[in-house]
């Protein structure tokens, strides 16, 4: 695995460990929770940089699959 | 957490993999369809996007036909364009509530997401104590 791919996948990891040790944002305005996490991952094209978020941490991850 | 595609273009898959991804959204398969593009990153081909999507019992129809849209691909664009838009040059890059961070450890992590919680959970007092 290449060390970007790693990063990415590590960051993620995190990411939801942070939400579960939190006690998990309590949600973001749009989209489906995904079933076995704690922390609500969304895909719509909402950005983060307008607006008043409805979850107290928004994380945004820009990435590629390859 | 959001995600955002950022195809790099000299990843021949990545654009054609966020288009994908994009499609099987439609199906709402969109984080099953990412968490196998990444356990199948060094074997990105068309091939692989339609054997991914049949292991999601994704509508083969809808797929293919999601793929060739130009919405669907303008999905992927508009990610990119914002993420140019706001300083992105690589991947991963990530915001915690709109600012870039360099953070790469769990401890980095943990104290800056650990400090907005913090943030919140005091302009959430304020704001109980305003209305009060």
């Amino acid at each position: 695995m290449n060390l970007k791919n790693l990063m990415t996948r590590l960051a993620l990891v995190i990411i939801f460990f942070a939400g579960v040790l939190a006690n998990a944002p309590s949600g973001i305005a749009e989209g489906a929770p995904h079933p076995s996490d704690a922390v609500q991952r969304t895909d719509l094209s909402i950005s983060p940089f307008k607006g008043q978020p409805t979850a107290r941490v928004v994380i945004t991850v820009f990435s590629d699959f390859q | 957490m959001i995600f955002k595609n950022y195809p790099l273009a000299y990843h021949a898959f990545s654009r054609k993999a966020a288009i994908a991804a994009a499609a099987a959204q439609r199906q709402g398969k969109f984080w099953e369809y990412h968490d196998l593009l990444f356990e199948n990153y060094q074997h990105l081909d068309d091939q692989k996007f339609r054997e991914i999507a049949r292991e999601l019992n994704l509508d083969m129809e809808k797929f293919e036909k999601d793929m060739h849209d130009p919405a669907t691909s303008l999905r992927v664009d508009k990610d990119y364009q914002l993420g140019r838009s706001v300083g992105v040059g690589g991947t991963p890059t990530i915001f915690i509530n709109g600012s870039i961070t360099k953070a790469r450890t769990p401890e980095e992590f943990r104290m800056i997401i650990d400090d907005n919680l913090e943030k919140a959970r005091k302009r959430a007092s304020l704001t109980d104590g305003a209305a009060r």
